[in-house]
């Protein structure tokens, strides 16, 4: 199978206290300090074959969501390369550019050009994404009288309706209640088959068993251990 | 180094179309007289202006009303203006997006000023409605008004970019941007026109972009003559050069944008 993302030493770094004001700025680069650095992703190899669900796992401030960042293209890296073939969908976090103003059928247009859809396709879905929501009888009005499940259901359910070769998907899925939860996994699994490449964040091992073909444990930004869910899982246990 | 945002703005045009759509929608939603005050806010500055410039210190000199000169200038002035306003906070108001979806950010920019758009054709229905009330008659020079307004919004974007990509990084921007539009507002030929510039400031009023555009204006719909091809001249190379530089320069930036902001 060919590989659908390829990362090549990859190394992120931050500086620290980056100054805002131009009355900081000046000091600073009077001064010629160095502000201070921190590398959030240090030596990244990875490739990530057509098909494969790669279930990515580490305590807070890893680089989990760095990576995450990176791959989506929301974030350059520092140093290295990388490539990635087909469709790039990401959900690094559910409802972004929702309009609290807007009613729910609003924002479901609004939402889905953000996330890459084209308006025809959301003309064409937009039936199905409101059945899917469950919120039907509050569709006009505004998103900001919504419950917070009612606005991670609209959310949700736009993006599961969104056409893709590679999903990257952030924690989002610890969000709703149980049952609408389980129809979202089982959405996103229906839509997986076997050309389609999924990454997820997460820090519930049910989840990750579920998804996962691989796991990948991230620490310290640096790649920990990276093979079957269980193993890795085992020694994440062990080593945090 | 591969990038997987490909920057064929096409590709975004529906998002643009949404974030107009967004900005102008939420920009009136809220208020009870909505469009509305897109036509009476300029009606109010307009008379202000005639009863401060004209009644108390006389400065007409022409046969032209007073009111027409400054509304002409007042139309490119005003659009300009808002456009810059909106398009300096269009990258930071919009951090939510920048740190969480990969797209070319001048979207958000080039959204900013489009939303702009509206109130400028209402304030053409106010020009059209004086037009009408001094019984000035229309030419077929009043086409050029399609190209000035095209010209006009890419120096727009052109600051813009620079003005959006700059705030990022410091917030200072913010601050000082009235304060750029209001020394801006009093050396561009708004309040006056280019002939009550002494000759020898003449060539530093050519020098800002916004004099061909405005002084053309008047000549197309209150003289009913070819637009000021010299004036214009300069706005079109100011503006070339603005937004080739404002391009790269908002480019260059904007890797930095996801983690900045």
């Amino acid at each position: 199978m060919e590989n659908v993302i390829i990362l090549n030493n990859i190394w992120k770094r931050y500086k620290i206290g980056q100054p805002k004001k131009l009355g900081d700025a000046l000091p600073l680069f009077l001064s010629r300090q160095k502000l201070k650095e921190f590398w959030a992703l240090k030596n990244i190899n990875l490739s990530i074959k057509k098909g494969e669900r790669l279930g990515i796992i580490g305590p807070n401030g890893s680089g989990k969501s760095t990576l995450l960042k990176i791959i989506s293209g929301v974030t350059a890296p520092s140093l290295g390369n990388f490539t990635i073939t087909g469709k790039v969908a990401a959900l690094l976090e559910i409802g972004t550019g929702f309009h609290p103003d807007f009613t729910g059928r609003e924002n479901i247009y609004l939402y889905g050009t953000i996330l890459g859809m084209e308006l025809g396709e959301i003309k064409q879905r937009f039936d199905e994404i409101v059945r899917f929501s469950g919120i039907k009888k509050f569709l006009d009005t505004p998103v900001k009288y919504y419950s917070s499940g009612m606005y991670v259901r609209l959310a949700f359910s736009v993006a599961v309706h969104l056409d893709w070769d590679v999903l990257l998907v952030d924690e989002v899925l610890a969000v709703g209640d149980a049952d609408f939860q389980k129809k979202c996994l089982s959405k996103i699994e229906q839509s997986l088959g076997s050309k389609k490449t999924l990454i997820l964040v997460s820090h519930n091992f049910d989840v990750i068993r579920k998804f996962s073909s691989k796991v990948l444990f991230i620490k310290d930004g640096k790649i920990q251990k990276i093979g079957k869910a269980d193993s890795v899982i085992n020694y994440y246990l062990k080593h945090v | 180094m591969q990038r997987i945002t490909n920057n064929n703005l096409w590709k975004y045009r529906h998002l643009l179309l949404l974030l107009v759509w967004r900005d102008v929608k939420a920009r009136y939603k809220q208020a009870f007289f909505g469009i509305g005050w897109a036509i009476l806010t300029p009606i109010v500055i307009a008379l202000v202006f005639t009863l401060v410039f004209d009644v108390f210190f006389k400065i007409s000199k022409g046969p032209i009303p007073y009111l027409l000169t400054f509304f002409t200038g007042f139309i490119f002035w005003n659009f300009f203006s808002q456009s810059i306003s909106s398009a300096t906070l269009s990258v930071t108001g919009n951090s939510n997006l920048v740190t969480k979806v990969a797209f070319p950010k001048e979207i958000l920019v080039l959204a900013s000023i489009l939303g702009r758009i509206p109130d400028l054709l209402a304030s053409f229905l106010v020009l059209f409605l004086l037009l009408v009330f001094y019984q000035i008659n229309f030419s077929f020079f009043m086409i050029w008004i399609i190209p000035l307004i095209f010209l006009e919004s890419l120096l727009i974007l052109g600051v813009g970019l620079f003005f959006s990509a700059t705030n990022v990084y410091f917030r200072d921007i913010t601050a000082i941007t009235p304060l750029v539009l209001m020394v801006w507002l009093y050396l561009t030929p708004v309040i006056y026109s280019l002939d009550s510039i002494p000759q020898r400031y003449r060539f530093f009023a050519m020098l800002n972009p916004l004099t061909g555009i405005i002084e053309s204006f008047r000549k197309i719909i209150l003289l009913k003559q070819p637009p000021d091809f010299v004036a214009l001249a300069f706005t079109i190379a100011i503006t070339f050069l603005l937004l080739v530089i404002g391009y790269f320069f908002f480019k260059k930036l904007e890797k930095g944008f996801a983690d900045i902001i």
